[in-house]
């Protein structure tokens, strides 16, 4: 027995020769046990070589190992993710002041979304909830949070990247989601030798519209898309067309935004790094984290890098990182909303120049004319600029959204699937002649529509009116459609849907305004007494709610002031006319002048 | 004992045990002091047990080994006291005999805590920093206690180095004297349980080493040492760490000396009290899903 018993040991010690003969002896030892296997692979970006880096600097992992299930323990293979990002991305030697600021900023928190849905559906006026609060906290929330976790939880920063196929999976991914070059491989990878994912500082505009191809639209429409009605119009022969969007959506090509059109400008060309990243702050909403103005552009201040301190580091170092563009130490920079350097805007001497930031391409600039009379005409200071050159705006009307409880559907924020499904369905779409009215600053603005009708029915089926809801809101912002060109005086003095009223037939009648509606809102069944497209009707009564305190229709006097001046476009239409100088002192003359030759020319067209 | 229990001669559990045990004992040592020469306990030592395990040949093997053969000897010695425990052998014991028995599997798993901060990965240095932190909450002698047991810093690996590698050892064998003299005498024994290592070695992977660094949520304790885990996270440390265990201990130590009633009283709660521990261990090990022992 003894003599079996020795004979089996010494067979196991030569398993055990010949089994650590045949291991792979790797001498001498690369830096990081990670490289005997992952020999070649390129760079993700110049600023990162792996020969510096290795791999264990972002993707964490054993380093030491040269066994692949023990060097993978731990390894996380995005190291963006915003779960772990403070170990990897933003650890002390690399960007430790970047990563605080990403997880405060709206694309991670998504406050503004939590925010206006609390609001607007469950009258919750100071939420506080953010993202990363929603994923500790599984039952925080009624009905407008469920709809969060199931609907608009999907676009966030937190959001695991590569989680499912298609427009989806690559969103979120924390640092990843915009840092990072998407592309789509067919081949499966060599793991000695494979393309790095690139890293890259000049983000592409895809990565932005991958997310912001919904609610506002503004990713689609800066670059000439109208999500367009179902239909698949216009027809390619006999099919529907081609032109669609991520979940079937068919849409139009409308004027694309001048930026884009003219100068072929990306995202990233105007939204600086502190207005995506963020500020440090949480804000509520996005316009509050926004650095950048058309007048940051237009009408530049401009700071010297040299006596600018930090904020000229910072200029350099962003511009370094961008490697396309050049600052040169005489340079000045243009300075942002908040006062941050906009690196790629330059003044060298006299001369001004944007330089493009995907390939550093300088575009000529056109400085912000303040003393033309249509920028300096009494009476238009409160105009943004959008409200004139904004040439369309996506307008959607009554969204249809059915809550089924006898249904589950998967929580984006928990990966579980849970009671109650919403569904999305709406009945039109429109883009032309935005809406004016008075947003939360206070300036004259476009609106659109977003408004929701709920239905919400039992686990037997059963429609519950008590629990349903609708709220039809306007809400502004940049529609990302500007021109050159402006809208006409008429269009905003004499257009019912400009002033916000809807579409339809603005006239006087016995020196009255009246309004006719296009929309019977009665007869439609919607249990509203007033056109959907209406925000206001034409005594000043606001008609739809809005999503920022502050944003408002345009009242009853405004009103009055602005159609009062529609009467003299027949005669008086150019901007230096100069009863616009004083136009009540003009009025006055009106009035009380009957010799005037308005007179004749109002007693000839007047019926 | 002239030949293998597996070939009939004696199958009883209470003969092989020991031996085997202690067989497993000798290869423990032999893969130690292998393991000893390539170790070293500062720096960084998370790198450099991984490389013993993946760069030195033959290093995986003897980790193996060394860790298999350090379990099978603790668990056995384990399973020969509760063989002594139910058959009621302490009755015929005197407190010193039977404090030769319970007082050896107590070093025992201080062995093997030690070995277990020894590895320098994320589990070994929680479990240190445990230690540290448990001790440190014993009255009046925790500080200095402490200094002699385990320091933070670099000597961090040191001192619980020196207990695993030379103190306890030694008093182990210094115990045990006698089991080796009176049982390690067969070689059948000892080539049975060295052909049994030697496959488990080759054929089943350690548990994983994490990295110290890495971002996990859960870190636990060795096996033996999650039941204590499990009362941390609901005890005071100095409960949960230093007295109950001592309490359990000192009363298992005493129960030679009991008589009657209260013997019989006390065997019955060191069974109970046994189980409830198992139930805690079992408990930790698939039940704890956070680390919130270890963030208190």
């Amino acid at each position: 027995m003894k003599r079996i018993l020795i004979l089996i040991i010494l067979s196991l010690t030569t398993v055990l020769i010949y089994q650590e003969n045949r291991r792979s002896k790797i001498l001498p030892l690369p830096t990081e046990g990670c490289l005997s296997c992952h020999k070649s692979v390129s760079d993700p970006d110049t600023s990162h070589p792996i020969s510096a880096f290795g791999c264990y600097s972002c993707h964490m992992g054993n380093p030491y190992s040269l066994d692949k299930e023990r060097g993978h323990l731990t390894m996380v293979k995005n190291p963006g993710d915003l779960s772990v990002v403070g170990s990897t991305c933003g650890q002390a030697k690399c960007h430790p002041d970047i990563v605080p600021r990403v997880k405060k900023s709206i694309m991670a928190t998504n406050r503004g979304i939590i925010k206006t849905l609390e609001y607007r559906w469950e009258k919750i006026e100071n939420s506080n909830k953010d993202v990363e609060y929603l994923m500790a906290k599984e039952n925080a929330g009624g009905l407008a949070i469920d709809q969060y976790r199931k609907m608009c939880g999907g676009c966030h920063l937190w959001k695991k990247r590569g989680d499912r196929q298609g427009e989806i999976g690559k969103r979120g991914g924390g640092c990843s989601d915009c840092h990072i070059i998407d592309k789509d491989r067919k081949e499966p990878i060599d793991v000695t030798k494979f393309q790095h994912p690139e890293i890259t500082t000049r983000i592409p505009s895809e990565n932005c519209v991958k997310c912001h191809n919904r609610s506002a639209r503004m990713g689609l429409s800066y670059f000439g898309k109208f999500e367009s009605e179902g239909y698949g119009t216009p027809f390619d022969g006999w099919e529907l067309n081609q032109r669609r969007l991520s979940g079937g959506r068919f849409y139009l090509n409308l004027p694309a935004d001048i930026h884009y059109a003219k100068a072929d400008m990306t995202c990233i060309d105007c939204h600086t790094e502190t207005g995506v990243m963020g500020d440090g702050t949480r804000h509520e909403y996005m316009e509050g984290q926004v650095d950048i103005t058309c007048r940051s552009c237009h009408d530049p201040l401009f700071t010297s890098v040299k006596e600018a301190g930090e904020a000229g580091d910072l200029a350099v170092k962003l511009a370094f990182l961008n490697k396309k563009i050049d600052i040169p130490q005489e340079a000045k920079v243009g300075r942002s909303k908040k006062g941050k350097p906009m690196y790629n805007l330059q003044k060298r001497g006299d001369q001004i120049v944007f330089y493009r930031k995907k390939d550093g391409a300088p575009i000529e600039l056109k400085i912000f004319p303040e003393k033309k009379p249509h920028h300096s005409m009494a009476g238009h200071e409160r105009l943004s600029c959008q409200s004139c050159h904004s040439a369309w705006i996506p307008q959607c009307y009554g969204c249809h959204i059915t809550y089924r409880k006898d249904l589950v559907q998967k929580d984006w924020l928990s990966g579980e699937k849970t009671p109650g499904q919403f569904r999305e369905s709406r009945s039109y779409i429109r883009f032309s002649k935005p809406t004016l009215g008075i947003n939360a600053s206070g300036m004259v603005a476009p609106f659109s529509p977003c408004q929701v009708f709920v239905s919400v029915f039992d686990r037997k089926g059963d429609y519950v009116h008590e629990e349903s809801l609708n709220t039809l809101t306007m809400t502004s912002f940049d529609p990302h459609t500007t021109q050159k060109g402006s809208r006409t005086c008429h269009d905003c003095h004499g257009d019912p849907k400009s002033l916000g009223f809807g579409e339809g037939i603005l006239y006087k009648k016995e020196k009255e305004w009246r309004f006719r509606p296009t929309y019977d809102a009665q007869s439609s069944g919607m249990g509203i007494d007033f056109p959907l497209d209406a925000f206001v009707d034409i005594n000043g009564k606001p008609a739809q709610l809005t999503s920022r305190k502050g944003a408002r229709p345009f009242n009853q006097e405004e009103i009055g002031k602005i159609l009062d001046v529609d009467g003299c476009f027949p005669c008086h239409v150019r901007y230096e006319d100069k009863i616009y100088e004083d136009f009540k002192q003009s009025r006055r003359r009106f009035e009380t002048e009957k010799d005037l030759p308005c007179w004749e020319t109002a007693r000839r067209y007047t019926p | 004992m002239e030949s293998l229990p597996l070939m009939g001669i004696n199958h009883k559990m209470s003969f092989c045990i020991p031996r085997i045990s202690l067989s497993a004992l000798l290869v423990c040592f032999i893969s130690g002091i292998i393991l000893t020469c390539q170790y070293y306990p500062f720096g960084n030592v998370f790198r450099n047990v991984e490389e013993i395990t993946t760069v030195i040949p033959y290093g995986f093997f003897f980790r193996r080994l060394h860790y298999a053969s350090g379990q099978l000897f603790v668990i056995l010695m384990l399973i020969h006291i509760v063989d002594h425990f139910m058959k009621r052998r302490y009755k015929g014991f005197s407190v010193g005999k039977w404090a030769g028995l319970v007082i050896p599997l107590i070093i025992c798993f201080f062995i093997l805590f030690t070995g277990y901060i020894l590895k320098g990965d994320k589990e070994g240095i929680y479990a240190g920093n445990i230690f540290y932190n448990i001790l440190k909450e014993i009255p009046v002698a925790g500080e200095t206690i402490t200094r002699f047991v385990i320091r933070p810093g670099e000597m961090f690996f040191w001192l619980p180095y020196l207990y695993h590698v030379f103190f306890l050892p030694i008093l182990l064998i210094f115990l045990i004297r006698d089991h080796i003299n009176n049982w390690f005498s067969q070689a059948g024994f000892l080539l049975f349980t060295t052909a049994g290592l030697f496959i488990y070695s080759l054929l089943v992977r350690m548990p994983m080493d994490i990295p110290p660094h890495a971002k996990i949520e859960l870190v636990k304790g060795p096996w033996f040492f999650l039941g204590i885990q499990v009362c941390l996270g609901v005890l005071p440390p100095i409960v949960a760490g230093i007295a109950a265990p001592l309490i359990f201990f000192a009363i298992l130590l005493l129960l030679p000396g009991l008589k009657g009633h209260l013997q019989k009283a006390v065997h019955y709660g060191i069974i109970f009290l046994s189980l409830f521990y198992t139930f805690l261990v079992i408990f930790g090990y698939f039940f704890i899903k956070h680390s919130w022992v270890l963030s208190r």
